[in-house]
């Protein structure tokens, strides 16, 4: 019986999803006094290529996950998982920010190649800290670029000027009472 | 017994089912390449010119699942082969399986030695042909049959260890780029050993080494061998418009069944760049650069032969107006320390690109 309850709680980890891997990040983030609400966001197509021109990044998929971040019923924060081309399979990462559309955390929930994956470094990562949509996101000057990464480098600091953009039409949006 | 096996079965079906919601199966196309102008002139003779697409190559990927993918790489080196000259070559070939945690290559692969073995695209590098050192201590491209693992010990720390076709002993000597067997109907009786680690856990920076070993036998006879040994390390910055580049490696060959029977061979380069496009208010990158190399091919009891060593002063400009190409151009001198020879002064002009 013991084995059994083992073998489950084992294959259970196999099973957690890119979903359930943010949501623990997201966690760790903005700590645990939190509530987490998720949405499947499928931004129309004139917001799309709004959003497009400004980052000068075409979309991957047709939806986002967002997560509001919620303290005592008042808003702290926004999460987003997204997508970004790395040499040729999608780079799948979270961006958190806070209220005020700053970056606090950034994370690569899942890279899936086998040059460049030193974009997930925390150390490298941490650069984009405090960054919002009119921040500098250039590499080679705000932000350091990696050595033999130079496509997924390009790519992850799109990514995530695209998900700031996002995050001030949000928040925007919030205001007025829906996205 | 039932039971166990039900079990292992559901345990299967889940890592199965445990898919990634944003992968696709897909296939890609991409490469690099680069024309050159070379100009060479040896003390008073006249220069030498030549204008040369020296490299063209395709990439061709598939990725089946998550894990599972292929990758392959051809090279057309100077336009077409005809007697002798001009290079077809299939340089990379593998099959892949990644984890989060590492994965291995099995096919023709490229070991892990120097900076420019495994990143070796044009807008990579500053000069218009890849320095000497990684020709000469590092035969690059190097590329062979074989497998190899890595694995992630820490975050920004990869290990890695690669078992390699053997070289070929007849070719071993002063360096062993001509011991290449670029994977035709290459030996497998004692294996090329690679070993490799490599830290990029701080922003801009590339650190790391390798050693690699060999008992090549010479003429494909396993009793009568040329043992190579390499060790190097390598270290790249570029962060803050700063590029700097030191690359050092020796070559040590046991026994005398080498020709010629050199003990060892090696050396080390030095690039220094700086970006000056915002002070110029450019877009893309626009980099001053210089260059200083000291290597050898070949020392004896007496210590480093003479007309084998040499030493290179360069320095060039290199402009990037995307990441993906570079315009070169680079000017200097080779010397050797033998007084009899003339100093070699090249002019190189070059454009390359990669996606």
């Amino acid at each position: 019986m013991k084995t059994i309850f083992y073998v489950i709680i084992f294959a259970s980890f196999l099973m957690a999803s890119i979903r359930d891997n943010a949501e623990k990040f997201i966690n760790s983030a903005y700590g645990k006094d939190v509530q987490v609400n998720f949405i499947k966001w499928l931004p129309n197509q004139e917001r799309k290529i709004y959003l497009e021109k400004k980052s000068r990044l075409r979309f991957m998929f047709d939806h986002i996950y967002i997560w509001e971040i919620t303290r005592s019923d008042t808003l702290i924060g926004i999460a987003i998982l997204d997508n970004v081309l790395g040499k040729s399979l999608p780079i799948t990462f979270l961006s958190c920010f806070n209220f005020d559309g700053k970056l606090i955390r950034a994370h690569i929930v899942k890279y899936r190649e086998d040059y460049g994956y030193e974009v997930g470094n925390k150390r490298w990562l941490n650069q984009f800290i405090g960054l919002g949509v009119n921040s500098d996101f250039t590499i080679g000057k705000n932000i350091d670029g990696i050595s033999g990464a130079t496509i997924s480098v390009n790519s992850v600091a799109r990514g995530i000027y695209r998900s700031a953009i996002i995050v001030e039409y949000l928040l925007t949006k919030k205001d007025a009472g829906s996205y | 017994m039932k039971m166990k096996l039900r079990l292992m079965v559901l345990m299967a079906v889940f890592s199965i089912n445990a898919q990634d919601e944003f992968f696709q199966q897909k296939k890609s196309i991409g490469g690099y390449g680069e024309l050159h102008y070379n100009s060479s002139a040896q003390g008073e003779m006249d220069a030498t010119k030549k204008l040369d697409f020296h490299r063209f190559i395709i990439y061709y990927a598939a990725s089946f699942t998550e894990a599972w993918s292929f990758f392959s790489e051809v090279e057309l080196e100077h336009n077409f082969v005809n007697d002798g000259e001009g290079e077809l070559e299939l340089e990379q070939a593998f099959v892949e399986y990644r984890h989060n945690k590492g994965g291995m290559k099995a096919g023709v692969i490229l070991p892990t030695a120097g900076l420019i073995n495994e990143y070796h695209e044009p807008p990579l590098f500053l000069s218009v042909e890849r320095p000497e050192y990684s020709k000469y201590v590092i035969p690059t491209t190097w590329f062979a049959n074989g497998f190899s693992f890595n694995y992630k010990l820490m975050d920004g720390l990869k290990l890695r260890v690669a078992v390699l076709e053997d070289l070929n002993g007849e070719g071993v000597g002063a360096g062993f780029r001509s011991a290449r067997g670029k994977g035709y109907k290459t030996t497998a009786y004692d294996l090329t050993k690679n070993f490799s680690a490599e830290y990029t856990g701080l922003p801009g920076l590339r650190f790391g080494g390798s050693y690699t070993m060999n008992n090549a036998p010479i003429n494909s006879d396993p009793d009568t061998t040329s043992n190579v040994k390499l060790m190097e390390i390598h270290a790249k910055y570029v962060a803050n418009d700063i590029y700097a580049v030191f690359e050092y490696g020796n070559i040590n060959y046991d026994g005398t069944n080498h020709t010629p029977s050199y003990k060892s061979s090696g050396g080390y380069y030095l690039d220094l760049g700086y970006n000056i496009a915002s002070m110029l208010n450019l877009k893309g990158k626009l980099m001053p650069w210089f260059r200083y190399s000291d290597y050898n091919r070949g020392t004896n009891d007496d210590g480093v032969v003479p007309s084998k060593h040499y030493t290179i002063s360069r320095f060039g400009l290199t402009f990037w107006p995307v990441n993906e190409v570079a315009f070169k151009i680079d000017f200097g001198t080779k010397a050797t320390e033998d007084a009899n020879v003339d100093d070699i002064t090249q002019l190189n002009i070059g454009v390359g690109y990669n996606f």
